[in-house]
Order: C-alpha cells, then structure tokens, then sequence
C-alpha cells in the first residue's frame, strides 16, 4: 500500500468503469495516474479492481438470443498475430498467404528498424516497401507490399504503453481510421501482422489505447507514417 | 467452487482460442454472447448497432486473446468490459455528433428497441446474473440508481447529476460507495 493519497483516483476510477465520465474527466484521470506513475501498485489495484467489478454487472440483465451465425462471420476474419501471440493452428487459406508474405518482408522491416534513415532497402523485392514510423521513442517500420493484403509492423526499444493499455495501430484513409489491432511490446520489441491492404491508406498511426482496442482512435497518435 | 471451475475453464479456453481453436472460441461465444448482448442493446437501445458492438468485442477476442490478461479478472468481466466501453463510447460519439450537427434527427437511443424481445430464459450465466442481481439489492437505492443510470443508461456523471437532481459531488459519492459495495459483494465470483 502506498503512503500517497489515492482518493481522486479511486473516484475517478470508480465512475470510469461505470462509464460515467466526460472525455475531459478521462483526461483528468489519466493526468492523475500519470502523477503517479506506471508503477503505482494501488492504482493498477483500483482500476483492476473496479473494471472486473463493472463488467460483471452487466450479468443482472436478461440474456438476449444472439444469432449464431455471428460466429460463423467473426470466426472468417484471419486472425492478426503478434509476436507473442498465437500459434500456426487451423489458420484458414488467406492467412496462411499473409503469413508468408510477412515472413518474406519481416526481414526488411526489421533492417529499417535497424537502419531508420533507409528507405530503400537492399535486398529488396520489386514489390516490397518499407516505411519508417516518425515520433516516440524506439523504432516502428512497417513492411507491405502495394496492392496486396498483409502488412509487417515491427518496433524496437518501444516504451510499455501502460497498465492496462496497449498500442493500437490505425490504417487512416482521409479521415476514416480502421484499426489494424492491437499489440504490446515485449522488453520493448513489437512484431504485428495485419491482413488490410494498407496501401490503399494516407497514413498509419500509432496509439495507446485500453486493452479493449476501441474501434476508434481516443488518443492522440504516438507514432505515424505516411504511405507514398 | 463452481466459480472457480467455470473460471478456470474460461481462462483455458481463452489459451486455446491463442492457438486458433474455433472451438474454444465457440464455447466462450455461446457462454457470454447473450448477456454480451442484452449489455449492448440495454446501453444502445438499438438492437443492430448492439449486435455489431458484440461482434467487434468478440472479434477482438478472437484476432488479439493475448490482450486478456489473467491477472486482471475473469474471462467474463474482460469480455463484458470490452462489450461496456464499446457500448459507451458510441453513445458519446452519438451524443457528440448530434451536439456539433444540433439538428433534431433521432439519435442513437430514440428508437428504443425493446431489448428483452428476444430474451432467452435459463441459457446463459445463471449463476452470475443472480449473484450480481443479489448484490445490487444490496445497495441502498440511491447508490443503485446511480449504478443503474451510469451503467445500463450509458449516462455521464453529469447527466445522472442533471437527471436526478442530486448535487455532482453527491453523484460521484454514491458512485463510489456503490463501487466499493458491489466489489465486496462480488469478490468471489471475479475468478
């Protein structure tokens, strides 16, 4: 337990996991928890405890029929790995085509990481682009290739997003953002592979958003990268 | 014990779902779908917009699972949370949207479709709806309906405030007393 006062936070925390809070109310909670640190014990404490707490009460209600068939579409989707994430099993077709087309150019992007100025890389196939992330600390390149789906995102010496958050990154066409998923580093490197054709993008972003990956940016980008 | 059970099969079916195992994802799917959705569509009033808010939560759950972390809670609560905040954050996007066009078109929770029309009795986290049910009864009525207006209505602080008459810092107070009330009572099923 911390000598530090956590009476605002605890507040703030609770009618955030109620969902009561203004957007200007959420940046005051976040400044708050700023103050003290992504190391405060208690807060992490708080919020944990009161998120598991809020997402239980929606159990009070009746549940409603959900059509099956919701499953069928979710369960189409490829999925979008990380390094750390999941294994090779009963990937469909498509999936198995990013993959490859990832493993081809995890190579480029991880020598852009190294080589941040380089915008051409040696070695590189004819169809194969690299683009380096501006603003944060650490690295972020991404690997596509113009036309296809499947894109690399890799990071090196990235700072941890948080407790309780993670990056979120954004393919951004004019003024509309989809998210390409979410991933969080580990001892500060990030590996993450989407099946959008970003190429049909302006910019990539980066943010740091709640484990939930809202599908909406809600913060102000750290990292971006404009597509030629 | 029966929590425990049913959260450690949770937590492994969430490993499984790491390893791309429909099936996993199947059984979570059908445990909380249905109480997923009656979240959605109470908060959202719109049956199709509610749908696509538990489509997109479970999506997550299905393209990141490595996003739970077992340390946080259960399986459920993570699920419902993301389900919750999602709900929310398209009310204040509505909500939003509608101050800056200030016209009169009918927003996001006007059309007030009636969520319980398809509600299905006895299927889905019995256990859970009548310990949560228990535990709001608990509470003394002024801090549930501050619960009950923030959580299920999506309303901000402000607008319970607004709604109930009840001075802001009265409103944060019952929210908080609630919270801490609501933590007591359902520690045990948080597995």
């Amino acid at each position: 337990m911390s000598d530090r006062d956590h009476s605002v936070i605890e507040e703030l925390l609770a009618v955030h996991a109620l969902g009561g809070l203004e957007p200007d109310e959420e940046a005051e909670l976040r400044r708050a928890m700023a103050e003290h640190g992504p190391d405060c014990a208690e807060c992490r404490r708080l919020e944990e405890d009161f998120e598991a707490t809020a997402g239980l009460l929606g159990f009070a209600l009746d549940p409603v029929a959900v059509d099956p068939a919701m499953a069928d579409r979710i369960l189409a989707r490829p999925r979008v790995a990380t390094a750390s994430g999941a294994g090779p099993e009963r990937r469909g077709r498509r999936w198995a085509a990013v993959a490859v087309a990832a493993a081809v150019i995890v190579v480029l992007a991880t020598v852009a990481v190294l080589r941040p100025q380089t915008q051409t890389v040696a070695g590189a196939t004819l169809t194969s682009r690299v683009v380096v992330f501006q603003g944060g600390s650490g690295q972020v390149a991404m690997a596509y290739s113009p036309g296809e789906p499947g894109a690399l995102i890799v990071g090196k010496e990235l700072p941890p997003p948080g407790a309780g958050r993670t990056y979120e990154i954004w393919a951004i066409t004019g003024t509309t953002p989809v998210s390409a998923g979410c991933a969080s580093p580990t001892d500060g490197r990030l590996a993450a592979v989407t099946d959008l054709d970003v190429s049909t993008s302006d910019v990539m972003a980066i943010t740091v958003e709640r484990t939930d990956c809202p599908a909406a940016p809600t913060t102000q980008p750290v990292y971006t990268a404009t597509i030629a | 014990m029966a929590d425990d059970l049913s959260g450690a099969r949770d937590r492994q079916l969430v490993r499984r779902i790491g390893g791309g195992d429909e099936e996993a994802f199947r059984s979570l799917f059908a445990a909380y779908g249905p109480s997923a959705l009656a979240l959605a569509a109470r908060v959202l009033r719109q049956r199709h917009l509610a749908e696509e808010i538990v489509q997109e939560a479970f999506l997550s759950l299905w393209l990141t699972p490595e996003l739970y972390d077992e340390r946080r809670g259960s399986v459920k609560a993570w699920l419902m949370t993301m389900v919750h905040h999602r709900a929310v954050d398209a009310v204040r996007r509505e909500e939003a949207h509608r101050r800056r066009s200030d016209d009169a078109v009918a927003g996001l929770r006007e059309e007030d479709d009636d969520p319980t029309d398809d509600v299905v009795e006895g299927v889905a986290a019995p256990a859970e709806r009548a310990a949560v049910l228990e535990a709001l009864g608990s509470l003394p009525p002024e801090q549930r309906e501050v619960l009950e207006l923030m959580y299920f209505d999506g309303l901000s602080q402000t607008q319970v405030a607004e709604k109930t008459g009840a001075p802001l810092g009265t409103v944060k107070s019952r929210a908080l007393l609630g919270m801490r009330r609501m933590r007591a009572e359902l520690t045990g099923l948080d597995r």
